[in-house]
């Protein structure tokens, strides 16, 4: 998947207990999503520290989503809860700091929603793709190749 | 000795500007900490009184990539960042900061030599100015610095003027630049000169300082003074980064698209895993690696060099957020002095 | 104008050791300079006679020295401005500091001054500098000199958020309240400007930043044991500054890692020696959470549950 020959890159962090699942379930039902989002799979969408996010920005992500239990599902029974507060207020420092905020996407997935995940991750690939290359909260090295001379 | 009025120094920076990279001390606005950076258009020159940061930064950046390791084609590769070629100008730094470089030459210029140091101390003509404005914090005349006269080219402000005097070979570099600007003079400065010393050896610092310690490691390192001094550290690493002869660095890789970025980026004793090593850690609290900066600056440095490893610049005393400062330690060595003899 | 002049803190602090009330005092010792007193801990009266003072300088927040203090045996007096109780408490809620072990003595508090704002103005060495009467009267090489307290004053204090102490063992200045001076108008204000105007703001600010690791080590909600920051297997560990994405990661997390805990000292913003207005940040997140999940305050009582620990399922969407 690409816009004018620009393919960016997508990390998609899914819960174990329904998101990743739903992934799963997305490739075993054949619905495509877009082959440049990676998935990262953690015990519970509030595992996602912050830390992660940014890293995988600075790592050469130009966007982040962060797949969770629909609230009132959880596995653990509030952690998405937690996630939804930490993921408004990073979001929005971040769109405070002047980073597209649409870079970033906090999404609930079952396990059962399939097609879900692949229309979700489809629609934030087509969001990012349109936001260009992040130039704003990476480390450019990542993106430089070595000069050769 | 070259003259030239108040008014032409901006012509003369600029003459200087035009063929060599030429780095002056700025502040933007009120808010703003100074600092040395590009002349640029020449706007906001802060003349006035040290800067916030000196000049170690421009020969011993804060961090600077050493090597690129490359993988391309299936073959691996390491290349070495390249040195720039050409000279560039330093115009307004302070003597304690030059002693402070004269400090680092020390150690960096030692066996094995320091290639990226090496090339940027080879490469920088220091005009310096002579400090009229010393601050409170100042005690450069503790440790034999003349605060009126330093570097390649010592500039010195009067009244109306600007006197220029070369004082090294490659400060000769720069005299098309002055003659373009300014006149040959015969005046004599040297009461202007006395002027400054006398000024800067009366601040409240360099008065309080005035009894550097003289004593071996032996007899300081166990004084139980360090435990008052150290209580209140924070072990933040404020002091270590403004100070102008603090050399300390890390070395770390970083990922690229292509393979791996080698950075030296500066280091800090103060902080908790400086001295961090597999098997174990040698300085476990904060007074441990508190004694050991000053007892580096005012007693290691002096054993194994020959110098105080300070140059009284006061820029710690000034920004140290506890105010743990090298006067409140130099006082108080001072007294360990009186205890002992 | 301090509220609270000296002789009557070292009275003070005489009678509680002399009457047993406490083992030692923390407070603050005379400097080298006028500007410069440094924390200490006093164990005897005599100590206290010769050394301690209390003026327009000792902007410490003494709440995180505590966290120390607290763990030898005996118990201390500190003298708090409303502030610092703040922190007090929220380090209290954290189990970070046993109440048993302190006593606190309120003191009232019009603010107090930011040298470096001071330096500005003088433009010269300062030789001595005293406050009263609501001014303050430097000397200088050049001759004295007088600014009105406003002129002065550091940031925080210009936007206080309260004269109220929310803890205290003994009050030593008559009971104040919370203020309103507008501490979020320049978030606010930001928050207006354009995603490029605000990228470039805090572009600009954040590429001041040194490393130097001075705003979490004066943080008083900055207590852990080991840091992130100071921690390779953390990720998070990024002494090496090299591009300004190092700098963004470390002050977003330095300030989310305080969030809802953050009581606002200013104290981040006080000790950094590159002038970051690092209080911009949190309050970024303090704005965010009274808008989100109602207005909270950190540090307002012993024993509250912090925004990002709590939870409710009618919780804004992201």
């Amino acid at each position: 998947m690409q816009l004018n020959g620009y393919k960016p890159k997508i990390v998609a962090f899914c819960c174990n207990w329904c998101s990743y699942a739903g992934a799963d379930l997305a490739g075993s039902s054949r619905f495509t999503y877009p082959d440049n989002v990676k998935i990262i799979r953690v015990p519970c969408s509030c595992r996602v520290d912050p830390v992660f996010i940014l890293r995988a920005f600075g790592g050469g992500a130009d966007g982040v989503m962060i797949c969770g239990c629909h609230p009132g599902d959880c596995h653990y029974t509030s952690g998405n809860y937690h996630t939804r507060r930490r993921m408004k207020l990073l979001f929005s420092m971040l769109d405070y700091l002047g980073i597209e905020k649409e870079r970033m996407k906090l999404i609930w997935i079952s396990a059962s929603e399939g097609e879900k995940f692949a229309s979700a991750a489809t629609d934030f690939m087509n969001t990012v793709a349109r936001l260009g290359e992040n130039r704003r909260l990476g480390d450019l090295r990542c993106k430089s190749k070595t000069e050769q001379n | 000795m070259y003259k030239c009025s108040k008014e032409s120094l901006g012509a003369l920076l600029s003459a200087i500007n035009e063929k060599y990279a030429l780095y002056v001390p700025k502040k933007h606005g009120e808010g703003s900490v100074s600092s040395f950076e590009a002349y640029g258009d020449g706007e906001n020159m802060y003349l006035s009184g040290i800067t916030d940061r000196g000049i170690k930064e421009l020969f011993f950046p804060q961090c600077e990539e050493i090597a690129r390791f490359v993988t391309a084609n299936g073959a691996f590769g390491v290349k070495e960042t390249a040195v720039k070629s050409g000279y560039n100008v330093i115009f307004g730094a302070r003597a304690c900061d030059i002693k402070g470089l004269q400090t680092l030459d020390l150690v960096f210029l030692a066996e094995p030599e320091d290639r990226l140091y090496k090339s940027r101390r080879e490469a920088g003509i220091v005009v310096s100015l002579s400090c009229g404005e010393p601050s409170e914090t100042c005690f450069c005349t503790c440790f034999g610095v003349d605060p009126s006269k330093s570097g390649d080219i010592a500039a010195i402000g009067t009244d109306g003027a600007y006197y220029f005097e070369i004082l090294t070979e490659k400060g000769r570099l720069l005299i098309p630049e002055l003659s373009s600007v300014c006149k040959t003079t015969d005046d004599d400065i040297e009461a202007e000169r006395d002027k400054i010393r006398a000024k800067a050896a009366l601040m409240p610092a360099a008065l309080a300082a005035k009894d550097l310690p003289d004593k071996k490691t032996d007899e300081l390192f166990d004084l139980p003074v360090w435990d008052k001094l150290s209580a209140h550290c924070l072990g933040c690493g404020t002091c270590t980064y403004l100070c102008p002869t603090c050399q300390c660095y890390d070395i770390k890789d970083s990922k690229t698209a292509d393979g791996a970025a080698r950075c030296r980026f500066w280091d800090s004793c103060m902080y908790s895993d400086f001295t961090k090593m597999s098997a174990g850690q040698p300085r476990l609290t904060q007074k441990e690696r508190y004694r050991q900066r000053f007892m580096h600056k005012l007693v290691y440095f002096k054993e194994n060099q020959g110098i105080y490893g300070c140059v009284g610049c006061g820029r710690c005393v000034r920004k140290c957020p506890a105010s743990a400062h090298m006067i409140k330690v130099i006082k108080e060595l001072g007294k360990a002095d009186e205890r002992h003899t | 104008m301090q509220k609270q002049n000296g002789t009557e803190l070292k009275n003070k602090a005489k009678q509680l050791l002399q009457n047993k009330t406490v083992d030692r005092v923390a407070g603050f010792c005379a400097g080298e300079f006028a500007y410069d007193p440094s924390p200490c801990v006093f164990y005897s009266a005599e100590e206290i006679e010769e050394n301690m003072i209390y003026d327009c300088f000792c902007s410490p927040n003494f709440s995180k020295f505590l966290v120390k203090e607290t763990k030898k045996p005996g118990r201390i007096a500190v003298f708090m401005k409303p502030c610092d109780t703040y922190s007090l408490n929220q380090l209290i809620t954290e189990h970070k500091i046993d109440k048993d072990k302190i006593y606190i003595a309120g003191i009232g508090c019009d603010g107090m001054v930011d040298v470096f704002k001071l330096r500005n103005k003088t433009g010269s060495a300062i030789l001595k500098a005293s406050c009263d009467n609501g001014a303050l009267t430097v000397k200088t090489p050049d001759g004295d000199m007088t600014f009105a307290f406003d002129e002065v004053l550091a940031e925080r204090c210009l936007v206080c958020k309260s004269k109220k102490h929310v803890y205290y063992d003994e009050l030593l200045c008559e009971p104040s309240f919370e203020t309103d001076t507008g501490r979020f108008d320049k978030v606010e204000q930001i928050e207006k400007m354009s995603a490029d105007a605000r990228y470039e703001f805090f572009r600009s600010e954040l590429s001041k930043c040194i490393r130097c690791n001075a705003c979490r080590d004066a943080c008083p909600a900055c207590t852990c044991e080991t840091c992130v920051f100071g921690e390779s297997s953390s990720g998070a560990e990024s002494r090496e500054n090299a591009n300004e994405f190092e700098e963004k990661l470390f002050h977003i997390i330095r300030a989310y890692h305080v969030a809802g805990r953050c009581t606002d000292c200013g104290e981040c913003s006080r000790v950094c020696p590159q002038r970051i207005p690092l209080h911009l940040l949190n309050r970024k997140f303090i704005l965010d959470i009274n808008r989100f999940y109602g207005v909270y305050q950190a540090g307002e009582t012993v024993g509250q549950i912090p925004p990002l620990t709590d939870k409710n399922e009618s919780d804004p969407e992201v």
